[in-house]
């Protein structure tokens, strides 16, 4: 696994975070990143290659002592602190994409926990979505619904991840 | 922010005939395994692990999942530990093995995938103390992995 790209988020915030020219030598992609945004709305979605269409979802979530699931949803990949959470805390995601050169359409697992001491705002998310494309994924980007904006002292992280062999392992 | 190291131990891309990968001599130097499927199936089915060759009811597993609109948890026991879901659209199963190597502990694997149809969140505990040697990623029911799916295994350092 090694850092592509890192991305702080400035003075002033940011509507979108954009990893863009991805090179095509890994096998997988993993986004980790810390999110909060300054609006009511935590959810954070996935853009390919700049488009926001062709994707399907499955999604639950865990918040207080509610659960949800949908597919009514599309691009959601977690949730980021919101401007009513407890100050100071920022949403944690982790997006995994595998085989995201290849020609194929693309699979994206999205994991996340929006830390908040009430018992009402989302909590944890799991998120299965499929981009319904075969081009090569070479730019990525996150933003939140509702075009809030991300906040100061966000961060981002694209990792690629590399298949291989160590020489010792055997497969059969 | 930590970086865990995902050292490439073995990949295969699979030909559609198969029903079972195993990794064998897998060395102990590392503290975690990953295995990461990217892929799909003939046929909706869970890609299962199997330990040291051991096909006794050793595996105890929980589960949560979603569907479209419904979403449940069950646990049950098993000869061996399912860590995801694939079915015929693309799916990613993605499975941490912790401490594999430690002698002192049963053995417990997180599972996650994803696809169009379920999510499936998973916990796997192997009933057993030895270090794990060889790991066969199997599909339940006796499925097959289709064309061009991509199995690799992960070494994390710790």
């Amino acid at each position: 696994m090694k850092v592509i790209q890192h991305v702080d988020v400035g003075v002033g915030g940011t509507s979108s975070i954009s990893f863009t020219n991805i090179p095509q030598n890994y096998t997988d992609l993993f986004v980790v990143a810390s999110l909060r945004n300054s609006g009511s709305n935590a959810h954070v979605l996935i853009g390919l290659n700049g488009s926001t269409s062709n994707f399907t979802e499955r999604y639950i979530s865990g918040y207080g002592s509610g659960q949800i699931s949908s597919s009514t949803y599309a691009r959601y990949v977690g949730n980021v602190g919101t401007s009513s959470y407890t100050a100071n805390t920022f949403g944690s995601t982790s997006i995994y994409i595998t085989n995201y050169a290849s020609s194929g359409y693309k699979s994206i697992l999205g994991e996340s926990v929006g830390e908040n001491n009430s018992t009402t705002d989302w909590a944890f998310a799991f998120s299965g979505n499929l981009w319904s494309q075969t081009a090569a994924i070479t730019s990525l980007q996150l933003t939140n619904e509702s075009a809030a904006t991300i906040l100061e002292y966000s961060s981002a992280t694209l990792y690629g991840i590399l298949k291989g062999t160590d020489g010792t392992t055997t497969v059969s | 922010m930590p970086t865990p190291t995902y050292t490439a131990l073995a990949t295969v891309t699979l030909g559609g005939s198969d029903t079972e990968i195993i990794f064998s001599s897998i060395p102990q130097s590392y503290r975690d395994l990953v295995v990461v499927i990217g892929g799909s199936a003939n046929a909706g089915t869970s890609p299962s692990l199997r330990f040291n060759n051991d096909s006794g009811s050793n595996y105890n597993i929980v589960r949560m999942y979603a569907n479209a609109s419904t979403y449940s948890s069950q646990s049950f026991n098993a000869t061996y530990g399912s860590v995801g879901f694939m079915n015929t659209e693309k799916s990613t199963v993605v499975a941490h093995i912790m401490d594999y190597s430690a002698t002192d502990k049963h053995k417990t694997a997180l599972g996650r995938s994803s696809n169009t149809e379920t999510l499936r969140l998973e916990i796997v505990r192997w009933a057993n103390t030895s270090a794990i040697t060889t790991l066969e990623v199997r599909m339940d029911g006796g499925s097959l992995y289709s064309t061009g799916t991509v199995m690799s295994l992960y070494g994390i350092a710790g």
